[in-house]
């Protein structure tokens, strides 16, 4: 592959929602004070785990969308609550032709579509009312999220499973690069249904208490709900997105290729990319999931991309908000960008990895380190052998 | 946006094996099931028909390549994702004590197609699988321009859906359907330019009845190709008549 050019773009505004709170602010207080927010898995759940659920009511669809309603789309309208000022601004600054969506999401509505089988098999037919296309698809998502914030420009969904919202910072670029937008809304947002709880159990990737990520005495996954948006523009104040570097494993549909081969390539890309050096690499927000084959290949794979002196601290959240799936690679995008922050910047602890599995020949983070970095990356991988990295600078 | 080139057309349809065949209008009953032969035997015996159709068309792009390239970038449209996988892990929820297959739960990501092609050709370049609705043709030719600005070479774009299986059915009838395109920025030997991906206001003066899957809107650019005629093609049937749509030129200029 030839080395892009070198381009960076800012990222002017985020916003989130998850099970560490209903608005960006609490969300991030709850990383700082390094509070997990798992709680039991949903009612209907045929075994115990923890999972990150959205608590409390959701908003309501906006009238020209009521048609499309589900649990993830009521998540994705809380989790943009806080960019929509930010956004509006941008479509009015922009033009709403010139403003992009890029969305991930891997399982979509699937909720309204388990419960819609339920009901199918009770009665012989589904609810009254319930269409699939406008309930269970991505394309259920898109468009109302489209409709909800007037953006006008090129859209689309990304499902890579749970490196989605990663690579839609590729599509950002890609589209900023190729002046088709001024502006890119990007984001990500899952919701928790028993298609996942159950699917991650049958792979025997579930956690039987907290996730440990690094952890010696890991065990799996939570399974968590939430939201993200970014918005990217081509001028601007803020942290600046650098470089999003791309690779497959080649190796397996659910299981990591143990050597990081495919997750040191997007490492690299993702510096060849931004034009930046392993060494000025000062924090990596991990993929970290908490299963025993996710960390121990990410990180032979971080400290080979990265080199033997590299001095990177690392961190997984994925103990904070359980493993977002389709929203994870967004949200762990805005708690790197903390330490990026030119108001209050840290890097949050990683929660469950003390002790270290001494095999872990890393900086894992086990105490808020509070101060300015200048380069971090965020790793998103993936079923299907997706791996995403994306490389954020700090504000010029 | 910079013009990029068709280097390779790849299509199955129940009856229809491959892009000639569709091209001469043949019908094939006998094919209903695609050969997707980059699949060795446990991955063809695991895939669903959406992932073995979307396989068979990348190959069939990427077959006609010239000098195959170390890596080819890949960009996957799939609206629908893998349902019918989908629908079976929802019977296996009512069925015994509720438990899911835990294969099948890997194979129900829209990138099952993607992974699979990787991993039948060890290639690890750079790929992305996107969805959403009508506007899904216009977009992922989209994406595989901004792969090709940003790292060169070619990339096959690969469009495939089914209809839904029962018992959410589509309100129209419609058979799978699975293209890819073979593109690149290098002129030689091309088989059509592709210049001005842009989106603007629908200019179709009715509305079209939605009678098939999005994706096949991608069919009356390959109908161009046949017949090797110039045009502004519309990409997708807008929702409303005031929806801006993907629209494309194609030209035989190479």
């Amino acid at each position: 592959m030839t080395r892009a050019r070198p381009r960076s773009y800012p990222v002017t505004a985020y916003s989130a929602a998850n099970a560490l709170g209903r608005d960006t602010a609490s969300v991030l207080a709850r990383l700082r004070d390094a509070r997990a927010g798992l709680t039991p898995a949903p009612e209907g759940t045929p075994f115990e785990a923890l999972c990150g659920t959205v608590e409390g009511p959701l908003p309501e669809p906006p009238d020209a969308v009521q048609e499309f309603d589900s649990r993830n789309n009521r998540i994705a309208y809380l989790a943009l609550a806080d960019i929509e000022a930010p956004l509006r601004d941008a479509i009015e600054r922009w033009g709403a032709a010139r403003v992009g969506l890029a969305v991930g999401s891997s399982t979509g509505s699937m909720l309204e579509a388990e419960q819609a089988y339920t009901q199918y098999r009770e009665t012989g037919s589904t609810p009254a009312g319930f269409n699939f296309l406008r309930h269970s698809t991505l394309d259920a998502l898109v468009h109302p999220l489209c409709t909800h914030t007037g953006i006008e420009g090129p859209a689309t969904a990304v499902s890579t499973a749970c490196s989605s919202s990663a690579k839609v910072f590729a599509s950002a670029m890609r589209w900023l690069d190729l002046d088709v937008v001024d502006a890119v809304l990007v984001g990500g947002v899952d919701s928790l249904c028993q298609m996942t709880l159950r699917g991650f159990k049958a792979l025997s990737a579930l956690s039987n208490g907290s996730a440990r990520p690094f952890g010696a005495d890991r065990d799996g996954i939570n399974i968590g709900e939430g939201g993200s948006f970014l918005l990217v523009e081509r001028s601007g104040a803020g942290p600046r997105l650098l470089g999003v570097g791309e690779s497959a494993d080649a190796h397996h549909m659910s299981a990591p290729d143990p050597t990081g081969g495919g997750a040191r390539m997007a490492m690299e890309r993702a510096l060849s990319a931004a034009g930046i050096a392993p060494e000025q690499i000062e924090h990596v927000n991990a993929h970290g999931t908490g299963t025993p084959p996710n960390d121990a290949m990410e990180a032979i794979a971080i400290r080979s991309a990265l080199g033997a002196g590299s001095r990177a601290s690392v961190v997984s959240t994925k103990a904070y908000t359980g493993h977002m799936l389709g929203a994870a690679g967004a949200t762990e995008a805005l708690f790197a960008l903390q330490a990026l922050s030119e108001k209050e910047p840290f890097v949050p602890a990683s929660l469950g990895a003390d002790p270290v599995d001494p095999e872990i020949d890393l900086d894992i983070v086990h105490t808020r380190r509070d101060g300015a970095l200048s380069h971090v990356l965020s790793n998103s991988f993936a079923f299907g052998g997706s791996n995403v990295s994306v490389l954020f600078g700090a504000p010029e | 946006m910079r013009d990029c080139y068709v280097h390779g057309v790849g299509l199955w349809r129940p009856g229809v094996p491959d892009f000639p065949t569709w091209q001469a209008g043949r019908i094939d009953e006998q094919e209903r099931s695609p050969a997707a032969g980059l699949l060795a035997g446990p991955l063809k015996r695991r895939a669903s028909l959406l992932t073995r159709m979307a396989i068979e068309v990348y190959a069939q792009a990427a077959s006609s390549a010239d000098a195959k390239s170390e890596e080819v970038m890949s960009v996957w449209a799939i609206a629908h994702g893998e349902i019918h996988t989908a629908v079976a892990l929802l019977e296996m929820m009512h069925t015994g004590e509720g438990k899911l297959s835990p294969t099948k739960f890997h194979n129900s990501v829209y990138n099952t197609a993607s992974g699979y092609a990787s991993i039948a050709t060890h290639d690890r370049a750079p790929s992305t699988t996107i969805s959403g609705g009508p506007e899904i043709v216009g977009a992922a030719l989209l994406e595989a321009i901004g792969q090709l600005d940003e790292h060169g070479g070619e990339t096959i774009v690969v469009w495939a859906d089914e209809p839904l299986p029962s018992p959410f059915n589509l309100p129209y009838d419609a058979e799978p359907l699975a293209v890819a395109l073979r593109l690149s920025f290098d002129p030689s030997y091309a088989v059509a330019r592709l210049s001005n991906l842009h989106r603007d206001a629908n200019t179709s003066a009715e509305m079209p009845e939605m009678k098939d899957l999005y994706i096949a809107a991608i069919l009356p650019l390959l109908t161009r190709i046949v017949r090797r005629e110039s045009a502004s093609v519309e990409l997708e049937a807008p929702r409303t008549p005031n929806d801006p749509t993907w629209k494309v030129d194609i030209r035989f200029d190479v």
